[in-house]
């Protein structure tokens, strides 16, 4: 835990003097800011359990009086028990109908300690809470204190950073450390003093003379592994390479797309360190000689321009008709949206479509175009 | 003219049970369910698409609430509105509302392609089931009931719709066509119709109205139309590839896909269900491709780029023929 040591204290101290009728403790701050950790650790360092609830549990007045009755009204047998609610500006106003006033009078004739979090000081249910709590705030971690930490973990992991870029890092996270924890072990400012634009280290990758060669430019790509993937991906598959060579190079990038997809799944970026190595051996190799160069659009250019212009278009018209007829989006564009521009290309149907749909004249122009594509036209 | 009467699959959406073409089992216990309003069960519908379960759960609706169904019923389609936030949300704020109005008995949540629900949503809407049950009743929707989470199904009665036979099809068509007063070449052309849309009635209708809006309805009519639709068009994809073409197979891919906004998913799966009217190549091999890219698709984090491979590995199926 860091910076946060004084709520972490405070809430010891509380938790040392409450007595049955006493205050329930209210910690306070934004996301991140370590309230459920704290809430943790005072708990394991004084031996008390724990009995908890969060936001995914439904906490309905007749929820809460089942699951957590038995804590409140009685002493426990197990030896010293504490009642947390989690995120309890979270308590939908009609949803969780009852429930600020279930938990005020709860506390009031608690035999066991209530405490609580929320993210919101300003928050109906935090100002419904009233004198019923003593609360504790928990701020932002300032500055110096995230870059330490990010400082402390680099250090451990063994990661370089130029200079400067843990403290960009902190900055940006604007005292969210444990975003600024994930941003770090995404490797997104693993940044070195060589590194290169996008099209510098793919173009330095396929150019490569051997596999050392072929990492390092991969090391030296300035964005995230996603972005790499991708690049690589675009610049392959539009380039002039024999069609065997070709398809194996793609195969190469679809398995370690699946790698990589497993790690944004599990966040386990661990994994992350084999990706350069596996693409530096198998794509450069299944590549061969007079590779291809960087590209950034994985399509011809007019096309390009058909996905920029027109998708959103149809999309919007397929929601549009989808709402008025009770199906979704999705559905009508797979569905019906291709026998509908057949049919627009009758002028008739096509006014009436346009206006049944309160559209605008542009998607009339839209549509014939459209139509006319679909007939061949 | 309102979109309703504009496009045939709504102008002939059937209105009351005994309109429903086929689906006998599905009406005889509806019919006999909903002899008692005020006992009615949750229901599950579960069967392909164009089988009629969205205009069941409609009709029932209307049945059962009255003139006043729609201020009474929410309407949510799972592949819109996905996830746990939205179920609390919508669904729960709109079930707790207990107040309704004389001869209204409950509210009524129609929930469309609930398979598509992640299953934290799907475990969420359970609880709000359980919660509310005296004052509202679920419509869950979806393609296949193995989508739907044990517990959900376990407090669902069931109903299997059955995908529509050649001859249901044929004489649905026919009455629709009789209505519009349509020409055309007689037994022929609905078996056209049958064999591009297999019993898939919502199709089915799209495509005779866009086949005979030239005005006289033909086999080429039909054939031109089932190829200019999504499955047509993702067929040509693959068969592209097979042909060894597969620069053209992809950019078709991509425009499927970015511009008409077909789902990757959903372009796997129409392709390897077009896959099996298509001759020429090692099925085998094809299928296992296919069997592998579905599963890389799903674990990987592109995938437009999983879907390139793919056709990639197809392409070279013609070389190595
Ligand atoms: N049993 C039926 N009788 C008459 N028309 C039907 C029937 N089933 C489907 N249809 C037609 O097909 C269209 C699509 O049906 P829909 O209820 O949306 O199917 P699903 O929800 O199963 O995909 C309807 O508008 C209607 O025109
Ligand atoms: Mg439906």
């Amino acid at each position: 835990m860091v910076g946060n040591d004084e709520g972490k204290a405070k809430l010891a101290l509380w938790l040392k003097k409450w007595k049955p009728g006493g205050r329930a403790a209210l910690l306070v701050g934004p996301p991140g800011t370590g309230k459920t950790t704290t809430v943790h650790l005072v708990a394991d360092d004084m031996g008390v359990q724990l009995v908890e609830l969060n936001a995914s549990d439904a906490r309905t007045k007749d929820r809460l009086d089942k699951k957590l009755g038995e804590v409140i009204y009685s002493t426990s047998l197990l030896g010293k028990t504490m009642v947390f609610l989690d995120e309890v500006d979270g308590l939908a106003g009609r949803a969780d109908y009852g429930a600020i006033d279930f938990i005020k009078d709860a506390v009031k004739k608690s035999e066991n300690p209530v405490v609580m979090a929320a993210n919101d000081p300003d928050s109906d249910q935090v100002k419904k809470l009233g004198s019923s709590v003593t609360k504790i705030e928990f701020r932002r971690a300032d500055l110096q204190t995230v870059r330490q930490r990010l400082e402390a973990i680099a250090r451990l992991e063994g990661v370089d950073f130029g200079p400067g870029e843990i403290e960009e890092l902190a900055r940006v996270a604007n005292g969210d450390l444990r975003s600024a924890i994930n941003a770090l072990q995404a490797g997104i400012p693993a940044r070195k003093d060589e590194e290169l634009t996008a099209s510098e280290s793919i173009n330095a990758f396929f150019d490569a003379i051997d596999e050392g060669a072929a990492l390092a430019a991969l090391k030296a790509y300035p964005g995230q592994p996603r972005e790499k993937i991708r690049d690589l991906f675009t610049s392959v598959v539009r380039s002039g390479v024999h069609e065997e060579r070709k398809s194996e190079a793609l195969d190469v990038l679809s398995r370690a797309d699946m790698l990589l997809g497993r790690m944004m799944r599990g966040k386990d970026w661990r994994l992350l360190r084999y990706l350069d190595p596996t693409l530096a051996s198998e794509l450069w190799r299944s590549l061969g000689d007079g590779g291809p160069k960087y590209t950034m659009d994985a399509v011809p250019w007019p096309l390009q321009l058909r996905i920029w212009n027109d998708s959103k278009r149809l999309k919007e018209i397929a929601s549009a008709a989808g709402r008025r007829l009770a199906i979704s989006q999705k559905g009508f564009m797979v569905e019906d949206m291709p026998f509908v521009l057949l049919l627009c290309s009758d002028g008739g149907f096509r006014e009436s479509f346009v206006k049944s749909l309160n559209l605008d004249e542009g998607y009339g122009a839209f549509l014939a175009k459209e139509a006319a594509r679909k007939t061949g036209r | 003219m309102p979109l309703e009467d504009l496009m045939w699959v709504e102008k002939y959406r059937p209105s009351s049970l005994e309109d429903l073409v086929d689906q006998t089992a599905v009406k005889q216990r509806l019919m006999a369910l909903l002899v008692k309003k005020g006992q009615l069960p949750h229901l599950l519908f579960a069967g392909p698409p164009g089988s009629g379960k969205t205009s069941t759960a409609v009709i029932i609706a209307k049945q059962i609430l009255g003139e006043h169904w729609r201020d009474y019923t929410l309407s949510l389609n799972a592949s819109d509105e996905r996830g746990i936030d939205v179920v609390r949300e919508r669904i729960k704020t709109f079930a707790r509302f207990a107040d309704r109005r004389e001869g209204v008995p409950y509210r009524l949540v129609i929930l469309d392609e609930s398979d598509e629900m992640t299953s934290d949503g799907q475990t969420a809407l359970r609880r709000i089931m359980e919660e509310n049950s005296e004052h509202t009743r679920f419509i869950l929707i979806c393609n296949y009931s193995s989508g739907i989470i044990e517990p959900l199904q376990s407090r669902c009665v069931i109903f299997r719709f059955q995908r529509y036979d050649e001859a249901s099809v044929t004489e649905h068509l026919k009455s629709i066509s009789k209505k519009e007063k349509l020409r055309h070449q007689g037994d022929s052309v609905f078996a056209a119709i049958y064999e591009a849309t297999q019993g898939d009635l919502r199709q089915a209708i799209n495509t005779l109205q866009a086949a005979s809006a030239s005005g006289e309805l033909t086999v080429e009519s039909v054939k031109a139309v089932t190829g200019a639709a999504v499955k047509g068009r993702v067929g040509a994809v693959i068969e592209a590839a097979l042909g060894g073409d597969f620069e053209a197979a992809r950019t078709r891919m991509v425009e499927l896909t970015r511009v008409y906004g077909i789902p990757e998913r959903d372009f796997l799966k129409y392709a390897y269900e077009t896959l099996g009217s298509m001759k020429g190549f090692d099925r085998a091999r094809a299928v296992s491709i296919f069997a592998e890219y579905d599963f890389r698709l799903v674990q990987g984090s592109q995938p437009e780029l999983q879907l390139a491979a793919m056709l990639a590995q197809l392409a070279r199926l013609k070389k190595e023929g």
